[in-house]
């Protein structure tokens, strides 16, 4: 996983706006976790629901085509569903596939944005 | 000249790269695979750019992944560094295709002098000596032909690589069954059993010429680089001048690499490799049509950049010198590759957590690394991690030097060849400059055996 700070800046901003305490997340040695004001008692590195979808290649977004409404924040998605394609050079296209079923939750790259093999793409919530 | 610069390899020689681009005032683009994260050139980048996971086949041998990564942050030239893409015609080819000029050879080069069979072919045509041998595949007079080649002999399978069907004959009443033997083998390895036969070269050196070619057919020969100390065809240390050679070979083998440049229509920087025969003949093995490894021992010995150089050839600018000016040595140079190898186990593998590193300085002292303390090696790549590049005016201080250096050179944490080199110094051969390619191997196994001895702590770990 590769992220950067402005990666944490946009989870941060997404988790002001949302009614959460805080928000986890592992990926073998590493991740991260953010807790609200007033809320540290409760303890950190809860495993948060959210599971992350990271781009599997790097080149350009593109937003995908699960669903008629496209993988757009609240829509559902299927387990393997595209959620979108990373373009790459010389004509290749990656398909990003939803590692679970469930919503999306939050969306992360906007189409035609620029991506690294790792960058955050997508929160689904199971 | 180029504006933004990506490179696509790792370690310490995309270090450098960096490093000549910013001198140059070019911005400069690392890309990086999930296991070199924490690489310095990463960190020393303009930019950076996660390519895929650890294994190279999926990272910096995964050419859409890095013309992707040219294209998103917009680089209008790729530098490959040595291994990895360097030599890959269909890389070089590429690059044109999505308008990023390679820095290196052109496509065609590359095709023409990457393979030996074509290359050698060449060399013959530039009039450039080749091991003699058989012209074709052996057939029914293969008696009458080792004669001419003269004994003893090597056998090699035309479909050949890796040691398979390769057989040394020594006397006439051998060769019969040998070929035989060798044909087999060929044959089920490479379901080809044609073989050829080159006269045995017993006891040579490893030299070669770094060339620079522009675009106008300009050519010139630096003074050659020795490399004899090598370990399975894994040069460990070289040097410049050669200590074997006169300043009428070398004016010779500087003549036969021009040559051969110009036949072959190359550009940009390069290197033709011969092997050197104790009565100073010289035989062409093959053309590294990349930046090489040892570079520095070069640039030491002519006071020449060589990255500067190439960088500037690749964007179309004359050589600002001629031959007079690559034919200068202004200095003795050594290079010792530091690997994370342990010396005392067969040179296996060491990769693992840097817990402390200590690195050499002073004068005539120069070190290309990307290591540092707290650094992981990783597994998945090779285990050079640092060169030590020393010059002084003479050989014997030049060895002084190095001597002088590889004592202040500790890193803590894995085994390094670190031990290996000083050993080597220490050494009357080498000292007196008598050895020749099957040397370090020898060396090796003394090493192998001095820790079946009293084995000494304070060399472990190093």
């Amino acid at each position: 996983m590769t992220m950067k700070n402005g990666d944490m800046q946009s989870v941060l901003d997404w988790l002001k706006g949302t009614d959460l305490a805080e928000v986890s997340f592992k990926e073998g040695r590493e991740g991260f976790s953010f807790s609200m004001p007033n809320t540290a008692s409760i303890p950190a590195f809860q495993p948060s629901r959210y599971v992350p979808v990271l781009s599997p290649a790097v080149g350009v977004f593109r937003k995908g085509s699960a669903g008629k409404a496209g993988a757009a924040e609240g829509s559902a998605v299927a387990q393997e569903a595209v959620l979108g394609m990373v373009e790459q050079a010389r004509g290749k296209a990656v398909p990003v596939p939803a590692p679970r079923a469930g919503k999306i939750a939050r969306t992360f790259a906007s189409d035609g944005e620029a991506v690294e093999f790792g960058s955050l793409l997508f929160f689904i919530e199971p | 000249m180029f504006k933004k610069v990506l490179i696509a390899n790792r370690g310490e020689i995309a270090l450098r790269v960096i490093r000549a681009c910013r001198e140059m005032g070019i911005k400069t683009v690392a890309v990086y695979s999930e296991a070199d994260r924490d690489s310095l050139h990463v960190r020393r980048a303009d930019e950076a750019v996660a390519i895929g996971p650890a294994p190279a086949t999926l990272s910096y041998l995964n050419v859409d992944a890095i013309l992707s990564a040219a294209k998103i942050t917009g680089a209008d030239a790729v530098h490959p560094g040595y291994g990895f893409l360097s030599e890959n015609a269909e890389f070089a080819s590429a690059c044109a295709e999505a308008g990023l000029s390679f820095i290196g050879p052109k496509p065609e080069a590359i095709r023409k002098l990457g393979h030996k069979s074509t290359a050698k072919a060449l060399a013959r045509e530039a009039g450039v000596p080749v091991v003699p041998g058989t012209k074709g595949l052996l057939g029914d007079d293969f008696m009458e032909a080792a004669h001419a080649v003269g004994f003893p002999v090597m056998i090699k399978a035309a479909s050949g690589g890796g040691g398979k069907g390769l057989r040394m004959v020594r006397s006439p009443e051998d060769l019969a069954s040998q070929i035989k033997l060798a044909q087999t083998e060929a044959q089920a390895a490479f379901k080809d059993g044609s073989v050829y036969l080159e006269k045995l070269i017993e006891s040579p050196r490893h030299v070669e010429i770094q060339i620079a070619c522009d675009l106008r057919g300009n050519v010139v020969a630096f003074p050659e680089r020795d490399c004899t100390l090598q370990r399975r065809h894994q040069k460990l240390l070289e040097e410049s001048p050669s200590p074997a050679m006169t300043p009428e070979a070398r004016r010779r083998m500087q003549e036969a690499a021009v040559n051969l440049a110009k036949i072959a229509g190359y550009t940009n920087v390069g290197t033709v490799e011969f092997l050197l025969d104790t009565d100073g003949s010289f035989y062409f093995i093959e053309v590294n049509t990349r930046l090489q490894v040892e570079h520095p021992v070069t640039e030491l010995v002519s006071g020449i950049d060589l990255v500067w150089t190439q960088i500037g050839l690749a964007a179309g600018e004359p050589l600002g010198f001629g031959q007079d000016r690559a034919s200068e040595i202004r200095s003795h140079a050594i290079e010792h590759r530091i690997n994370a190898e342990d010396p005392q186990r067969g040179f296996a593998p060491c990769p693992g957590l840097i817990e402390s590193a200590w690195l050499p300085a002073g004068p005539g002292v120069r070190v290309e690394t990307h290591i540092y303390p707290g650094y992981t090696v990783p597994s998945y790549y090779d285990s050079l991690i640092a060169k030590l590049v020393v010059s002084a005016p003479s050989r014997r201080e030049a060895i002084a030097r190095s001597r002088r250096a590889l004592g202040e050179f500790d890193i803590e944490g894995i085994g390094t060849t670190i031990p290996f080199h000083r050993m080597v110094l220490e050494q009357d051969p080498f000292q007196k400059a008598q050895f020749d390619t099957h040397y370090a191997e020898k060396l090796s196994h003394t090493s192998t055996e001095a820790k079946h001895g009293a084995s000494d702590p304070a060399l472990n770990g190093r």
